[in-house]
C-alpha cells in the first residue's frame, strides 16, 4: 500500500518535473531550434551581404521562435568567417552567409585554402542574386556598351577601371569583360565600392563595375551613366538598361549571390527546417518589397539545387580567374 | 626613478649617452628585420608599385634614423639607460595571455583551451595583473573582480549585446532550454555581486579598513 | 537663406518629436559610456544594436546611431584625458594636453574644456552643414587620389610637430608607424605582406589593439615602475570646471580648431582624422611660448577636441548628399539606411527630406544632452582619480582586454595588447613618444594606398603630385611646416635634435 502510494506521487512527481523541463537535457529529440542561432555574415556590417542577411535573419527569427543573431566575421575577402562556420559543431547553431567570394572565386584565386566550398559545408539555400552595373562617368564620350569598346580599342592603354577590391566578383566581372570583349583596361583596385564610386563620380576614374544597389541612386541622379548590367535579364528595378549579353558579349554573365550554408556534415532534418525557415522568409512580401528596392532579385532554393549552383559557378569562373593572373597566399 | 648616472660626460669609456646608442640599435635592429621580412614582395615599377617598395624604403629610413642615434650617442652627451623592472611586464603580460586563452577555445599546437568565457576570464586577468603591483592583497583584488565582472557581464552581454562569451561553453550547452541565457546572465551578475558585497563586509568587519590613498598614482602626480 | 530655416524648422519639428528626443537621449547615453571604456568602440556596439532599430523608423534609427558615434567621440575624449587611452584615431592628440592636465590636478578643467569646446564645435558644423551641405560635396570631387597623397605627407609632417622631444626619435617613430600600417594584406595584389604566414595578422593590425597596447598597457607598466616616486607629489584635485580666465585662453583655439575640423572632415577619403592632428599643430606654431604644449597647454585640449567633434559632424556630408561614408563607422550608417529601405546617395536631401532634415537638427539637440550629460559627469570621472592605483589597473586592463575582444572576438587580438603594451614600454624607456608612431599607422596606410593608385593613373609619371594644383599647395605646406619643425632645433644647437629638448 505504502509503496503504492510512493511510487504513485513517485509519477506524478516525475511527471511533473518531465512537463515542467521539455527542454531539458535529457529531452533532446525534436524541437530545433531551441537557442539563438548564430549566422555568420563574413563581411563587414552595411554591405550588400550584411545588408541581406539582417533582412532575412530578422524574418527567420519570426518564423524559427528563436533570434538568428547576425554576427560579422570580417578578413580576408570573407574566407575567415567562411572558415569558421566549415569548422563549427554541425548542430544547426552556427550557419553562414555565403556568397560567390566565399564559395567561388576565392578558392580559386587563393594558393592557401582555408576550406574547400564543396566539402566543408552543408548547403541550405540561395536566397538571392544581385545584379552588377558596368557604369561611367557622364563625361565619357561612350553612351552604350559597343561605343566603350570602340574606345577602349581606339586607345588601348588609356582607360582605367575601378572596382572594389583585388579578386571581388566586380574586379572578375571587369576582367570578363575585357576578355570577351578583346579590350584592354587598367584595374583600379579600391577599399570597397563607396570609395570607387566617389572617384568615378568625380572622373578620376572614367568606368566601374559596381553592385547595383550601391550605384543606383548615383544611376538615378545623373551623377553615372549606366551602360549595362551584367545578368541575363535586365534588372526589373532598371528596365531601360540593357545587359551586356544583349549589347553584342551574348556569353557574358556575372552577378553576386548570397545563400545560406551549415558545417559540413549537418543532419539532415535541421538542414531542412532551415531551408523551409529561409524559403519562407523570402516568401514575406515586406522583405520582398525591401529586396526590390535594393535591386536584389529573390531565389530560393532547394539544398541540392545550391550545391548544383555552387559547381557551375566554380565552373564558371576557374578560366576567368586563370585569364587574369589573380592569385595570392 | 633610478639613481641618475649624472656627470656623463665625465664617465668613462667612449659611450655619452647609453639611452641613444641602445636606441639607435633597436631601430638599425628592427629596419634590417623589416627588409628581411619584406624580401620575398616584388617591388614593382613606379608605374605599378608592388607590395615590397614601402616597406624596403621604410626599413631603409628606420634603419637610418637608428644609424644616426647610434651616432649621437657617441658625440653627443645625453641621458643614461633607465632602470627596467621585470615583476610588471612579466605578471601583466601573464594576465593578458591568461583572458585571451580562457575567454574562449582557444588552439594552441595541439591543446586545445577550453571556453570558460568572461566569468572566469574577467576575474582572473584582474587577479592576476592585481599581483604586479606590490601592494596587492587577495580578498580586495577578489572583491573587485566580483563587481567588476558582474558590471561587465551586464554592460557588455546585457545591454550592449555585443558577442562575448559570458559562461563556459559546457555550461551553456547544458542549460539550454532551461534557462534563457539573458536570465542566467542577470542571476550570474546579481550572485557575484551580493558575494562581492558580502566581502566587503568580511573586510569591514576584520576591522584592516587601510585609509584610502588619494593621489598615490601617476594620474595625479 | 529663407529656405535654410524652413528646412532646419521641418528638422527640428522631427527631431524634437518625444521619441526621437529619447532616441536621440539614449543614443548619446549609450555613445558616451562606450566611449569612456576603453578598447570598445562606436563600431561594434552600432553594428550590434543594428537589429534592435530595426521596429523603429527609420529616422528615429539614425537618430539614435547618430547619437551613439558623436557621443562615443565625447566620452572617448574623457579615457584620453584620465587615463592616457586614446580610444580612437582622432583622440591621440587629447592624450598630449589632456592627460597632463589631470596629472597637474586640473582633470577636471581639462574635461570641462574638451565638453564646451565640442559643444560650440558641434553647433557650428551642423549650422555649417544646414547651410552648405550641398554645395560642399563639390570639395569631395575636387580630392582625387593625388590629394590625398598630399593630404596624408601633410598630416605626416604634423607629427613631426607634435612631437615634443627629439626631432630624430620623432621621425623615427613615424616611419615605425607606416612600417606596421604596411603589414597585413596588400589592397593592389592581394598578396600578404609581413605576415610570418600568421593567419590572425592576414587583415593587419587593428587600430584599437596598437593603441590600447601602445598607450593604455605601456602605461601601465610604466607608472607600475614608479612605486616610489608615486607618492612624493600630493596635489589636490582642483578646480572642477573651467574658470573665464581659462575660458578665454581657449576661446580661439576652439574657433580654430573649429574651423579646421570642419573643413577635413567633408573630405570623403576619412579626412576627419587628421583634423585634430592640424589644431594642435597650428597651436603649437602661432602660440608665443610653443614649449608649454605637451606640459597641459589648454589650447591643446581646446583646439583638437573642437576640430575632432566638429570633424565627425561634418563627416555626415559625404553619407548624405554622396551616400559615400568616408569611414568605417558611417560605412554602417550606409547600411542601416539600406535596411530601412533608404538608399543612400545624392537623392536623400530631395526624397527624404524629413530624414535629411531631421538627423541634422537631432545633431545639434544631440549636442546639447552631451554637454548637459557630460558637465555634470565631470565630478564623477574626476573621483574616479581617488581610486587608489592597485585597484585601477587591473579594472583598466580587463576593461581594454573585454573591449579589443569584442571588437573582432579574436584572443589573438587580447594578446596582440600585451606585445604592444611591451613594446610601448621599451619605447618609453627609450625616450621614444608613442603619439607620432600612431599617427604614422593611421595615415601610413591611407597614404600608400593614394601614393600607388596616383601613380598607377598617371602611368607612373610623378609629376602628377605637382601638376594638380591643390596637390601642389598642399605639398608646399607640408613642406613649410617640416622646415620650420626642423630648422630651428638644427639651428640653435644641433644637440637638441638628438636629445630631449
Amino acid at each position: 500500500m505504502g509503496l503504492s502510494t510512493l511510487s504513485r506521487r513517485m509519477l506524478v512527481v516525475g511527471g511533473l518535473l518531465v512537463a515542467a523541463l521539455p527542454l531539458g537535457a535529457r529531452a533532446q529529440a525534436p524541437a530545433y531550434p531551441t537557442r539563438p542561432i548564430t549566422l555568420v555574415v563574413p563581411f563587414a556590417a552595411g554591405g550588400s551581404t550584411d545588408v541581406v542577411g539582417r533582412l532575412v535573419a530578422q524574418k527567420m527569427s519570426e518564423i524559427l521562435g528563436q533570434q538568428v543573431v547576425v554576427e560579422n566575421v570580417v578578413g580576408a575577402g570573407g574566407n575567415v568567417g567562411a572558415a569558421r562556420v566549415a569548422k563549427a559543431e554541425p548542430d544547426g547553431y552556427t550557419i553562414l552567409m555565403g556568397t560567390v567570394a566565399t564559395h567561388a572565386l576565392n578558392p580559386l584565386i587563393l594558393k592557401r585554402k582555408p576550406y574547400d566550398p564543396i566539402t566543408d559545408f552543408s548547403p541550405v539555400a540561395l536566397l538571392a542574386v544581385v545584379p552588377n552595373v558596368l557604369v561611367v562617368n557622364p563625361n565619357l564620350p561612350a553612351k552604350n556598351v559597343q561605343e566603350l569598346v570602340a574606345l577602349l580599342k581606339a586607345e588601348p592603354s588609356r582607360y582605367n577601371y575601378a572596382s572594389s577590391g583585388v579578386g571581388t566578383p566586380l574586379h572578375l566581372s571587369g576582367e570578363l569583360f575585357k576578355s570577351l570583349a578583346d579590350v584592354k583596361m587598367q584595374h583600379i583596385p579600391y577599399r570597397g565600392s563607396g570609395p570607387a564610386l566617389n572617384d568615378v563620380v568625380a572622373g578620376q576614374v572614367p568606368i566601374q563595375f559596381d553592385n547595383l544597389p550601391s550605384a543606383s541612386e548615383f544611376i538615378k541622379a545623373g551623377s553615372l551613366r549606366a551602360l549595362a548590367v551584367t545578368t541575363k535579364e535586365r534588372a526589373p528595378s532598371f528596365p531601360d538598361v540593357p545587359t551586356i549579353a544583349e549589347s553584342g558579349i551574348p556569353a557574358y554573365e556575372t552577378y553576386t549571390w548570397n545563400a545560406l550554408f551549415a558545417p559540413p556534415k549537418t543532419p539532415k532534418p535541421i538542414i531542412d527546417a532551415l531551408n523551409a525557415a529561409a524559403v519562407k522568409a523570402l516568401a514575406d512580401p515586406g522583405l520582398a518589397e525591401r529586396m526590390k528596392g535594393f535591386s536584389a532579385k529573390l531565389t530560393p532554393s532547394t539544398p541540392e539545387a545550391l550545391a548544383e549552383h555552387v559547381k557551375s559557378e566554380i565552373a564558371k569562373w576557374t578560366p576567368v580567374v586563370k585569364e587574369a593572373g589573380i592569385q595570392a597566399d | 626613478m633610478d639613481a641618475p648616472l649624472d656627470g656623463t660626460s665625465s664617465r668613462r669609456g667612449p659611450v655619452r649617452a647609453p639611452q641613444s646608442l641602445v636606441a639607435g640599435l633597436g631601430l638599425i635592429g628592427l629596419g634590417v628585420f623589416g627588409i628581411w621580412a619584406g624580401s620575398d614582395l616584388d617591388y614593382g615599377s613606379l608605374r605599378a608599385i608592388g607590395p615590397g617598395l614601402m616597406p624596403f624604403w621604410l626599413s631603409i629610413g628606420v634603419g637610418l634614423c637608428g644609424l644616426a642615434l647610434a651616432i649621437a650617442g657617441f658625440t653627443h652627451d645625453g641621458a643614461p639607460l633607465q632602470s627596467f623592472t621585470f615583476r610588471g611586464p612579466v605578471v601583466i603580460t601573464l594576465a593578458i595571455i591568461a583572458f585571451a586563452v580562457t575567454i574562449r577555445p582557444f588552439a594552441l599546437g595541439g591543446i586545445t583551451t577550453p571556453g570558460l568565457g568572461l566569468i572566469v576570464a574577467g576575474p582572473l586577468a584582474i587577479i592576476i595583473a592585481g599581483y604586479a603591483g606590490t601592494e596587492a592583497r587577495f580578498i580586495e583584488l577578489l572583491t573587485l573582480a566580483l563587481f567588476l565582472t558582474a558590471g561587465c557581464m551586464l554592460l557588455f552581454g546585457d545591454m550592449l549585446n555585443l558577442p562575448i562569451p559570458i559562461f563556459p561553453t559546457a555550461v551553456v550547452q547544458a542549460m539550454t532550454g532551461v534557462l534563457p541565457a539573458r536570465t542566467m546572465l542577470r542571476l550570474a551578475a546579481g550572485a557575484m555581486a551580493l558575494v562581492g558585497l558580502g566581502l566587503l563586509v568580511v573586510q569591514r568587519r576584520s576591522g584592516r579598513r587601510e585609509p584610502i590613498e588619494v593621489a598615490r598614482h601617476s594620474l595625479t602626480t | 537663406m529663407a529656405d535654410l530655416f524652413s528646412n532646419l524648422g521641418l528638422g527640428f519639428s522631427v527631431a524634437l518629436g518625444l521619441q526621437n528626443i529619447a532616441l536621440c537621449f539614449l543614443g548619446c547615453l549609450v555613445g558616451t559610456l562606450i566611449g569612456v571604456l576603453p578598447g570598445v568602440g562606436p563600431i561594434a556596439t552600432i553594428a550590434m544594436l543594428l537589429p534592435i532599430t530595426f521596429g523603429l523608423d527609420p529616422v528615429g534609427a539614425l537618430i539614435m546611431l547618430a547619437g551613439i558615434y558623436y557621443g562615443a567621440q565625447y566620452g572617448g575624449s574623457t579615457t584620453a584625458i584620465l587615463v592616457n587611452i586614446p580610444g580612437e584615431a582622432t583622440s591621440v592628440v587629447t592624450t598630449l594636453d589632456g592627460h597632463q592636465m589631470a596629472r597637474q590636478g586640473k582633470a577636471g578643467i581639462a574635461l570641462g574644456t574638451a565638453a564646451i569646446a565640442s559643444f560650440f564645435a558641434g553647433t557650428v558644423a551642423t549650422l555649417l552643414i544646414a547651410a552648405l551641405g550641398a554645395p560642399l560635396t563639390k570639395l569631395a570631387l575636387i580630392f582625387g587620389p593625388a590629394e590625398y597623397f598630399a593630404l596624408m605627407v601633410m598630416g605626416l609632417a604634423f607629427a613631426v610637430v607634435l612631437a615634443h622631444g627629439s626631432v630624430l626619435k620623432a621621425v623615427a617613430m613615424i616611419l615605425v608607424g607606416v612600417l606596421f600600417a604596411a603589414v597585413g594584406t596588400d589592397l593592389e595584389t592581394g598578396q600578404e605582406r609581413m605576415t610570418f604566414g600568421f593567419a590572425f595578422l592576414t587583415d593587419g593590425v587593428d587600430f584599437s589593439v596598437l593603441a590600447m597596447g601602445l598607450f593604455g598597457i605601456a602605461e601601465i607598466l610604466r607608472n607600475l615602475d614608479q612605486t616610489e616616486a608615486r607618492d612624493v607629489v600630493r596635489e589636490r584635485i582642483g578646480r572642477l570646471l573651467p574658470g573665464l580666465a581659462e575660458l578665454r585662453q581657449a576661446a580661439p583655439a576652439t574657433l580654430r580648431g573649429t574651423a579646421i575640423g570642419a573643413i577635413l572632415g567633408i573630405l570623403p577619403g576619412n579626412g576627419a582624422v587628421l583634423g585634430p592632428f592640424a589644431a594642435y599643430t597650428i597651436e603649437k606654431k602661432i602660440a608665443k611660448d610653443p614649449s608649454r604644449f605637451g606640459r597641459g597647454a589648454i589650447e591643446g585640449v581646446a583646439g583638437p577636441e573642437s576640430a575632432n567633434n566638429a570633424g565627425a559632424q561634418t563627416a555626415f556630408i559625404p553619407l548624405l548628399t554622396l551616400g559615400i561614408p568616408p569611414n568605417a563607422v558611417m560605412a554602417l550608417m550606409v547600411g542601416a539606411m539600406t535596411i530601412h529601405g533608404i538608399i543612400p546617395g545624392p537623392g536623400v536631401m530631395t526624397k527624404s527630406p524629413d530624414l535629411f532634415w531631421g538627423m541634422i537638427a537631432s545633431m545639434w539637440i544631440g549636442n546639447l544632452m552631451l554637454l548637459i550629460i557630460n558637465l555634470p559627469l565631470v565630478g564623477v570621472w574626476v573621483r574616479l582619480l581617488k581610486v587608489p592605483y592597485r585597484l585601477m589597473f587591473p579594472a583598466i586592463l580587463m576593461f581594454c582586454s573585454v573591449g579589443i575582444y569584442s571588437i573582432n572576438s579574436l584572443p589573438t587580438d587580447v594578446m596582440l595588447i600585451g606585445f604592444f603594451g611591451l613594446m610601448g614600454y621599451l619605447l618609453i624607456k627609450f625616450g621614444f613618444e608613442p603619439a607620432p608612431l600612431l599617427l604614422g599607422f593611421v595615415l601610413g596606410k591611407l597614404m600608400e594606398e593614394y601614393l600607388r593608385r596616383s601613380l598607377t593613373l598617371s602611368r607612373g609619371d610623378p609629376m602628377v603630385f605637382l601638376e594638380r594644383p591643390v596637390s601642389a599647395v598642399l605639398f608646399i605646406i607640408a613642406f613649410a611646416i617640416l622646415a620650420a619643425a626642423l630648422l630651428p632645433s638644427l639651428r640653435k644647437s644641433r644637440d637638441e635634435v638628438f636629445t630631449e629638448a
